[in-house]
């Protein structure tokens, strides 16, 4: 009985201190596996993987997959999805079946650039963005001016200490009350577009005064990515 | 020997009794150095390399008018008889001198006053972020004025809250 106390005891002290110490080895343990978000030692190879059209939207829109990143600061949150090539070609086709013959010709013709498509979202999910916080109606005539035509010199990607000017921008206006606005992005591929580790969107916020917002993707997260299933 | 298995297994209930309400109502506390957390966030260093620049880049242009009107005022101070035309250049000079000075130095206060809040702006959700993440009910700011007397070191967040923001600022 003495014994079964004294097993009792150690197990609670055991279980006491591990709980305490939850949070560090939780975090460790994480980091190592298939759920770390930062995706630097993801074991899944993705890519001998093939996925129908409707099934390749859905996992690159899966912010689990590392490919669409959210940042919230304050009332406003900032989201990123990276849209590869294919995904693209998907969006164009808006088909479940497309023909090797078309996914060729297509990627020739969108492959020298790279897409996102850049959100600015009121986080509550209420009101129109364009009219958040406004002061002035002069304020929100040069608020879609900014967003409109001066924005894109706000928006660079860098890579290798090299600094990529956003090439491509469409803003894509919303006339009714909506709490988001979208911008489309193309960035300008590079020669050595694999040999790097990191890439990062940058866009200074001036509009809602959140400075500048970043967002990183590593070279597995742009790279690891099922392949698309065509007929 | 029943009553005291009785006694025994009542003791190890009180035990684990005790300590899952001591996990569950103990607030998970600690606190960051303030000024430690502020000088080492990436988003303050660079904005502070930015506002060097501009505010440099504004100086010069100061700086050129202030030696023109250096040279202007030798070249009055040379004269016996002043030239009247002279005079006009140099008060011309003068007040555009001023002019930019000022809002140069109204530029920079408000830029700099910009930067600030949007260097506290990030700094206070990533540390809200943090909180979150790990379960914390306080995390308290140690400034230096008294606000906080006394804490153990192993409650100190400073080094994990600073990677932390500078991650989350970095969007990785």
């Amino acid at each position: 009985m003495h014994k079964f106390i004294y097993i009792s005891v150690v197990f609670l002290a055991t279980s006491l201190i591990a709980c305490k110490r939850g949070n560090i080895s939780e975090a460790g343990q994480a980091g190592s596996f298939l759920f770390n978000k930062n995706n630097e030692t993801r074991l899944v190879n993705n890519i001998n993987t093939q996925l129908s059209p409707s099934e390749y939207v859905q996992w690159i829109q899966n912010s689990e997959n590392g490919l669409k990143k959210e940042k919230k600061i304050d009332e406003i949150s900032f989201s990123l999805q990276h849209k590869p090539t294919d995904y693209v070609i998907c969006q164009e086709e808006q088909t479940n079946t497309i023909s090797p013959q078309v996914l060729k010709s297509k990627r020739a013709e969108l492959n020298d650039m790279e897409y996102y498509d850049f959100k600015i979202i009121l986080a509550n999910g209420e009101g129109e963005l364009l009219k958040h916080n406004l002061e002035s109606n002069d304020q929100y005539d040069k608020r879609v001016k900014y967003f409109a035509f001066e924005m894109q010199k706000d928006i660079a990607i860098v890579q290798n200490n090299d600094t990529i000017p956003c090439a491509l921008f469409h803003f894509e206006r919303a006339y009714d009350v909506s709490p988001f606005s979208t911008f489309l992005l193309g960035f300008a591929k590079q020669k050595n577009d694999t040999k790097y580790n990191e890439k990062t969107f940058i866009y200074h916020d001036k509009v809602f005064k959140k400075g500048i917002i970043k967002f990183t993707y590593t070279h597995n997260e742009l790279h690891n990515i099922p392949q698309l299933k065509t007929l | 020997m029943k009553n005291q298995t009785i006694i025994n297994g009542g003791i190890v209930t009180a035990l684990l009794a005790f300590a899952i309400y001591y996990m569950v109502s103990k607030p998970k506390t600690g606190y960051v150095v303030i000024q430690e957390v502020y000088t080492n966030f990436e988003f303050k260093k660079e904005l502070e390399r930015k506002f060097t620049i501009t505010k440099n880049a504004r100086q010069k242009g100061i700086d050129s008018l202030e030696l023109e009107l250096k040279y202007l005022v030798n070249k009055l101070e040379q004269q016996k008889t002043k030239d009247k035309n002279d005079i006009l250049i140099f008060n011309n000079k003068r007040d555009e001198y001023l002019h930019k000075k000022k809002i140069s130095e109204e530029d920079n206060a408000a830029l700099s006053n910009q930067y600030d809040t949007e260097i506290l702006t990030q700094l206070n959700q990533y540390v809200k972020d943090y909180g979150t993440e790990n379960n914390y009910t306080y995390i308290y700011g140690n400034d230096g004025n008294g606000s906080l007397m006394y804490s153990k070191e192993s409650e100190n967040l400073t080094k994990k809250v600073t990677e932390y923001i500078n991650k989350k600022y970095n969007g990785k």
